[in-house]
C-alpha cells in the first residue's frame, strides 16, 4: 500500500425470510391488527458461522413475532419495527427517508446515553415494510437496515488482517475459550464486545467495562460478531458500532482496532482463523450534536432501491394447494 | 395423523433390534450432534405445537442456510451399474446409488467406518449462471416492481457501502479471496417422527435471489432415485406455514438396522447418540448436492 489510504467499505446485510413469517403475519393481519398500520416490534437474528461466499443475511421467521424473543443459540438478536401497510398505494407512498431517520435517531440516542452498553444489541436494528395481498397471497415488502453514517469516511491505516496473522495458536484457542465464557455468562449471544490481550493472556469482556483496562500494559479490541463472509470487508453491523467508538473512544485511542470475530464450524471442526483485524483511523464524533444521516435500505434483485415481491400461492392458497394434492 | 395419536410413545430402546429410537434417544442423539455440529441447533418451534414427549426447548433441530451450489443433474455420475439395492422390496427399496464407486469400499460397513476420514470435499462452483432474468417473470399476478424503484436516495451516494454485484463474479475457492456467491440455500429441519419411530427430514429452499423454491425447483436437488417416491410435501408438525418437503422415514428403521447389524458383524458397535450423524450421511444419497454439516471423527 502506498500514502494512500484504502476507504472502508461493509457488506450490506441481506434480508432472509421464511414461509413461516408471511404465515404469521397473514394470521395477524386477519385477526389481531385489522385495519391498524401502527409500527409492531418484531424481532430478526444475524449468524457469524456461514461458509465462504455466502451474504450477510438477517433472517426473520416465524418466530418474529414472539413476545420473547427465541434467538438460537449462537445467534445475534436484531430489533425490527414492522409497518404493514393496508394498501398498495401507501406501501408505494411512504416516507422511506422518514421511516428511517426515525430509527436511526434511536441508535444515535442510545450510543449517546450509553445505553447500548447495557445491551449492546440495541445497535442492530431493521425496518420492515410490508403490504400483504391476502386474497393472491402476494406478498410485497422492503427492509432497511439503518446505520448512521460517519461525518468523515473512516480510512485503513493498514490492509486487513486475518487473525492468525496477529495472535498465535495458543492465543486464538485462548480467545474461543474466553469468548465461550463470556457468551455463556449471559442470557443470549452478544454481539459486540472487548477482546484486552496482555502480556500473559487474553480476556473477552462487555463493552462498559473498556475504562477498567490500562491501554498501556492492555491491546483493546473492538469485537463484534461478524456475518461477512468476505475477506477484505466487514459486515453491516461496524457500522453502528463505530459510530458508538468514535463518539466515547475516538478521543482515547489513536487507531481503532477492530476484530471482526468469525465463527465457523465444519466436520466437527471450529474455526475462527478466518476472523479479520482491521486497522482504523477514526476521528473523534464527541463534539457532534446532530444525529447523522442515515443510510440501509436493501437493494433489490436488480440492485435497484426498491422492494421485492414474493407469490406464495403456489404453497398456501388451498384452492390450489388441493388441486395439487394427491 | 390419527395414527400418531394411537402409537404408544416408546419407553425401553429398541434401537438395536429394529433401528428405532425413542423420544430420549433422539434427545441424546440431538444433543450430541449438536455439541459437535454446531450449525445444528435445537428449536422450540410454534408455541402451539409443542410435542409433549419432547422437551419444549428441544422439539425439532434446524440448520439455516446451506449452500447448495449445484443441481443434481449438473453432479450425476450416475451409472445403474453402480447401484446396489440394499433393501428390496415393491417398491424398489433404498437404493445405495454410489455402493460399487470405489473399490476399495465395497461394502456399505466400509463406507460407514469411512466416514472418519471423507472429509466430504466440497467441490464449488464458483461462476455459476445466475444470469437468468427469469426470477421476476414467474410473478403471476405481482404489480411491475420497477415501478416502486426509487431514485434520488442517499443509499445511492453512500460510497461506504459495498457494492456487492462488484465482487459477485470472483472465482471463489475456499480460502481465497472471495466474493459473494449467489447460490441456492436450504433451512433444513430433523424432527422426531413418533409414528415411525425415527428422525425425519424436512427442507425448505431459497433461490438465488433468496425467494422459496417451488416443490418442482426443489425436485432438482434431490436424487432422481429418491425424487417423488421418497420425497413427500406434508406439514411440519412444529412450523406454521404452507407444506414442507420432507423425507419419508417409512425405510429409515430398516437401513439403521441394517448399518448396526454391519457394524456388529464387524466387531464394532453403534451407540445410540451417533444416530442422528449415521442417518444425515445416509439421506445424503436423496440430496446429494446440498452441503450441510454433519462428520466428525467418532469410532464405531
Amino acid at each position: 500500500m502506498s500514502g494512500q489510504q484504502k476507504k472502508l467499505q461493509f457488506a450490506p446485510f441481506s434480508s432472509f425470510l421464511d414461509a413461516g413469517f408471511w404465515h404469521k403475519l397473514s394470521e395477524n393481519k386477519l385477526n389481531v391488527y385489522g385495519l391498524d398500520e401502527s409500527p409492531k416490534l418484531i424481532n430478526g437474528f444475524y449468524y457469524n458461522g456461514d461458509p465462504v461466499g455466502l451474504p450477510c443475511r438477517l433472517n426473520i421467521e416465524y418466530s418474529a413475532f414472539d413476545k420473547v424473543p427465541q434467538v438460537p443459540s449462537r445467534y445475534f438478536r436484531s430489533h425490527g419495527v414492522l409497518h404493514n401497510m393496508n394498501t398498495i398505494d401507501k406501501f408505494k407512498e411512504c416516507d422511506h427517508k422518514e421511516l428511517l431517520e426515525n430509527v436511526g435517531k434511536k441508535v444515535w440516542e442510545d450510543i449517546v446515553s450509553k445505553k447500548i452498553e447495557e445491551n449492546p444489541s440495541l445497535l442492530s436494528r431493521f425496518l420492515l415494510l410490508t403490504f400483504a395481498d391476502l386474497k393472491k397471497y402476494i406478498y410485497y415488502y422492503w427492509f432497511a437496515f439503518p446505520c448512521l453514517c460517519m461525518p468523515e469516511d473512516v480510512t485503513m491505516v493498514t490492509d486487513p488482517v486475518i487473525l492468525p496473522e496477529r495472535l498465535n495458536s495458543q492465543q486464538i484457542s485462548e480467545l474461543i475459550t474466553e469468548y465461550d465464557k463470556f457468551q455463556s455468562a449471559s442470557t443470549e449471544f452478544v454481539g459486540y464486545f472487548i477482546i484486552v490481550q496482555s502480556k500473559d493472556r487474553i480476556v473477552v469482556d462487555h463493552l462498559k467495562n473498556v475504562e477498567s483496562y490500562s491501554k498501556d500494559t492492555c491491546k483493546i479490541y473492538f469485537g463484534f460478531a461478524d456475518p461477512c463472509t468476505l475477506d477484505s470487508n466487514p459486515g453491516w453491523p461496524l457500522r453502528n458500532y463505530l459510530l458508538y467508538i468514535s463518539y466515547h473512544w475516538g478521543d482515547k485511542f489513536k487507531n481503532a482496532e477492530i476484530l471482526c470475530f468469525r465463527d465457523r464450524s465444519k466436520d466437527g471442526i471450529r474455526d475462527i482463523s478466518h476472523s479479520i483485524i482491521l486497522t482504523l483511523n477514526v476521528s473523534s464524533t464527541k463534539t457532534l450534536t446532530e444525529c447523522p444521516k442515515s443510510v440501509g435500505w436493501e437493494k433489490n434483485e436488480r440492485q435497484k432501491l426498491g422492494p421485492r415481491v414474493v407469490n406464495l400461492s403456489s404453497s398456501m392458497d388451498p384452492v390450489r394447494l388441493s388441486e395439487s394434492a394427491v | 395423523g390419527v395414527a400418531e395419536y394411537f402409537t404408544p410413545v416408546l419407553k425401553d430402546s429398541k434401537f438395536k433390534e429394529t433401528g428405532v429410537l425413542t423420544p430420549e434417544e433422539f434427545v441424546a442423539a440431538g444433543d450430541h450432534m449438536v455439541h459437535h455440529c454446531p450449525t445444528w441447533q435445537w428449536a422450540k418451534g410454534d408455541e402451539t405445537k409443542i410435542k409433549p414427549y419432547l422437551p419444549p426447548d428441544k422439539q425439532f433441530l434446524i440448520t439455516r442456510n446451506v449452500p447448495c451450489y449445484k443441481r443434481v443433474k449438473q453432479v450425476d455420475t450416475h451409472q445403474e451399474e453402480q447401484e446396489k439395492v440394499i433393501e428390496v422390496d415393491e417398491d424398489g427399496g433404498w437404493v445405495d446409488t454410489h455402493h460399487f464407486a470405489d473399490p476399495n469400499a465395497s461394502s456399505l460397513q466400509d463406507q460407514v467406518a469411512e466416514m472418519t476420514l471423507d472429509s466430504k470435499d466440497s467441490k464449488k462452483v464458483s461462476n455459476l449462471d445466475d444470469d437468468d432474468d427469469d426470477g421476476d417473470d414467474d410473478d403471476g399476478d405481482a404489480m411491475d416492481m420497477e415501478d416502486f424503484e426509487k431514485s434520488g436516495m442517499l443509499e445511492e451516494e453512500d460510497s461506504a457501502t459495498l457494492q456487492p454485484e462488484k465482487c459477485s463474479r470472483q472465482d471463489s475457492e475456499p480460502g481465497g479471496e472471495s466474493g459473494i456467491l449467489q447460490t441456492r440455500t436450504y433451512d433444513l429441519n430433523i424432527t422426531y417422527d413418533k409414528y415411525y419411530q425415527t428422525p425425519r427430514l424436512w427442507l425448505y429452499g431459497y433461490d438465488e435471489n433468496r425467494k422459496p423454491l417451488t416443490v418442482e425447483q426443489m425436485y432438482e436437488d434431490f436424487s432422481q432415485d429418491h425424487a417423488k417416491k421418497t420425497v413427500t410435501m406434508e406439514t411440519h408438525p412444529n412450523l406454521p406455514g404452507p407444506p414442507m418437503a420432507s423425507v419419508h422415514p417409512c425405510r429409515h428403521a430398516d437401513v439403521m438396522k441394517k448399518i448396526i447389524q454391519m457394524v456388529a458383524d464387524g466387531g464394532g458397535e453403534l451407540g445410540v447418540h451417533v444416530y442422528l450423524m449415521i442417518f444425515l450421511k445416509f439421506v445424503q444419497a436423496v440430496i446429494p448436492t446440498i452441503e450441510y454439516d454433519y462428520t466428525r471423527h467418532f469410532t464405531m
